[in-house]
């Protein structure tokens, strides 16, 4: 399941893709991808193929005005029904967050949630979730072993890759037309839809948070933190001493008695990175670390790290950053 | 209008787990369950609408399972349901779709107008009963849900926010809701705890649900890094090293902390680092914006 929703697929959905690919090149399985969303662009058909895809399949509305979840629901098992795949996989993206499970309802076939890890053995695929925060990992699999759908835990698996080789056919996107489904989703209706600014967008869900702590000085030190996440499209998180010190609210408060996070970059400005905070960043995929003192902990965890005043390298970020934009 | 909370108990993590058993609950010294967190505020939403017209509306706290589905109920209970609901199924984890069938016959049974359900489950990060459910009835679900607003007739009006994308959305009954957000659930009154220990939960067998486990688990494990992350990848090498090979330095073995670090005046390591950030897409080219403000729109 690829979503594209503004003219760009989700990297969730890249990440289901990735997946779906191994199972074709290691297992002889064809992978279909089923596109929702902006109508595929040739250059994205180009990128497909050059990833490996031979089939594409574009889920339109037609029209029928098929409201979006409902219609997408009820196509996608009449394709189900149609082609017989051994799995379905969804990226962890919010749409599949009821998709995935309602399809597997109506199918009556298994559902594993949030994924982290695959493996075959025969025709039995085991998958593997972590529970209570990673303290533990339960492995299932399907019953029957050969037929499922599954969604996967954010990051766990890598985008593709091209493969270099080229591909041997143009690739033609087929189109399905959803409908709308009788009796369905007639009595709700979406009033409105906002997108809210970047200021009031979570820190969990957040791709890149900008953290910051004592080391930022003052509240004006946070103003800076806001105006590097707006240009990296980010949210601003804060340790427990920035917290206390007023210069950030609580929700914003990363570490055990705040948020446990998981973006693609996350940027500790000031901050020592005691274990306590650790515990929620940790597993961020990439850590910035800024901080003028060599032995902070922070820097035990950083993927980089910059020796130095955190306002005045963010000051000189944000700079750099408006200038080549 | 008649309201069903949907709870599920959870594992206490304070109890270690036998990683050779397949099963979590229930067949553990001392277990002691804890209700879901995300469950207690779709209380919280359903005690607030009970408010709004005592007399009309009555409040059903329901789970599936045995023992450890009474004890977080009574808990239910005791901060303000009406009656509570144990519906007996032996085999209700971990596939949450025998959940789902076991409520679905329930409502069969016993028609509701709202069903809330806790957004996500804490322990796993699931939350497929409710769309589950849901898909099984026949019935709309409106996922991450953190606002509602009733005004005492047919119609409930939503606010859900996924990300930045924030939804009104207006919905003729029956439906259901998965709460992501809202107020903490209130403490329970001392009467209130009194009476919980003495109510009787209703016990409704499970009976024909007509659906057999189609997940299984194999086993429990000790968690491995995921795939991809900094400590799988580098899993081999010290931080600071580490840290050397993604700043691109030579020489790896460095003795202090401070050799892997970069250094220098404010606006040459702020181009370093973000030809670094560039390069190795930890920042999203694209999205990067002169006025602070994402392109994302």
């Amino acid at each position: 399941m690829t979503e594209c929703p503004q003219g760009k697929i989700l990297r969730e959905s890249l990440e289901a893709l990735s997946v779906g690919l191994t199972f074709q090149n290691q297992y002889r399985m064809q992978t279909v991808v089923l596109w929702s969303g902006t109508p595929v662009e040739d250059a994205q058909l180009e990128h497909l193929a050059s990833l490996g895809v031979t089939r594409v399949i574009c889920l339109e509305r037609g029209e029928s005005g098929a409201d979006g979840e409902d219609g997408l629901l009820f196509g996608l098992k009449d394709l189900y029904l149609e082609y017989k795949p051994q799995y379905v996989f969804f990226g962890a993206s919010p749409l599949s967050l009821s998709l995935a499970p309602k399809l597997a309802a109506l199918l009556d076939v298994g559902y594993v949630a949030r994924a982290t890890y695959l493996r075959r053995v025969g025709d039995t695929l085991s998958l593997t979730r972590s529970l209570m925060q990673g303290a533990l990992s339960e492995v299932l699999r399907f019953v029957p072993p050969t037929h499922g759908v599954a969604s996967l835990y954010p990051r766990s698996f890598d985008v593709p890759s091209p493969s270099g080789r080229r591909p041997a056919e143009k690739l033609v996107p087929e189109t399905y037309d959803l409908r709308q489904p009788k009796g369905e989703s007639g009595n709700r209706e979406i009033i409105e839809t906002t997108l809210e600014p970047a200021e009031s967008l979570e820190v969990e869900d957040a791709e890149v948070v900008v953290a910051g702590g004592k080391g930022m000085g003052s509240e004006e030190g946070f103003e800076l933190l806001q105006e590097l996440a707006g240009c990296l499209g980010g949210a601003v998180a804060a340790s427990r001493i920035a917290v206390d010190l007023g210069w950030a609210p609580k929700e914003r408060l990363v570490g055990q008695t705040g948020k446990k996070v998981f973006p693609e970059l996350y940027i500790a400005c000031g901050i020592s990175g005691a274990h306590q905070h650790q515990a929620g960043m940790k597993d961020a995929r990439n850590i910035l670390a800024i901080n003028t003192d060599p032995q902070a902990p922070i820097f035990q965890v950083a993927t980089w790290g910059i020796l130095g005043d955190a306002p005045q390298v963010i000051n000189e970020m944000i700079r750099q950053l408006k200038a080549d934009a | 209008m008649r309201i069903v909370i949907f709870t599920r108990p959870l594992h206490n993590p304070a109890i270690q787990i036998e990683p050779a058993s397949t099963r979590i609950l229930e067949d553990l010294p001392g277990y002691q369950p804890i209700p879901n967190p995300m469950d207690e505020l779709a209380l919280e939403v359903a005690l607030s609408m009970k408010e709004k017209d005592p007399h009309s509306v009555t409040l059903t706290a329901c789970s599936v399972g045995r023992e450890a589905s009474r004890i977080v109920l009574r808990e239910f209970l005791a901060c303000g349901a009406d009656e509570a609901v144990c519906i007996e199924e032996a085999g209700w984890e971990p596939d949450g779709a025998v959940v789902a069938a076991c409520l679905n016959k329930f409502y069969r049974d016993e028609p509701f107008d709202l069903g809330l359900f806790g957004a996500r489950d804490v322990d796993t990060g699931a939350g497929e009963v409710g769309p589950m459910f849901a898909a099984l009835a026949g019935i709309p679900y409106v996922d991450s849900v953190v606002g509602v607003r009733w005004s005492g007739d047919r119609q409930v009006e939503v606010t859900r926010k996924q990300k930045r994308v924030r939804e009104e959305i207006r919905f003729a009954l029956p439906a259901c809701l998965g709460i992501q957000r809202g107020t903490q659930l209130r403490y329970p009154s001392f009467w209130g705890k009194l009476e919980a220990e003495q109510a009787r939960i209703r016990t409704v067998p499970a009976g024909d649900i007509n659906r057999e486990p189609r997940v299984e688990r194999q086993k429990f494990t000790r968690s491995k890094p995921r795939k991809g992350s900094v400590a799988a990848e580098y899993a081999a090498s010290s931080s600071v090293d580490r840290m050397r090979q993604a700043l691109g330095m030579a020489g790896a073995g460095a003795k202090q902390k401070g050799d892997s670090l970069l250094k220098g005046e404010p606006e040459e390591v702020a181009k370093r680092i973000l030809t670094i950030l560039k390069r190795e897409k930890a920042v999203d080219v694209d999205s990067i914006s002169p006025e602070g403000e994402s392109k994302e729109t």
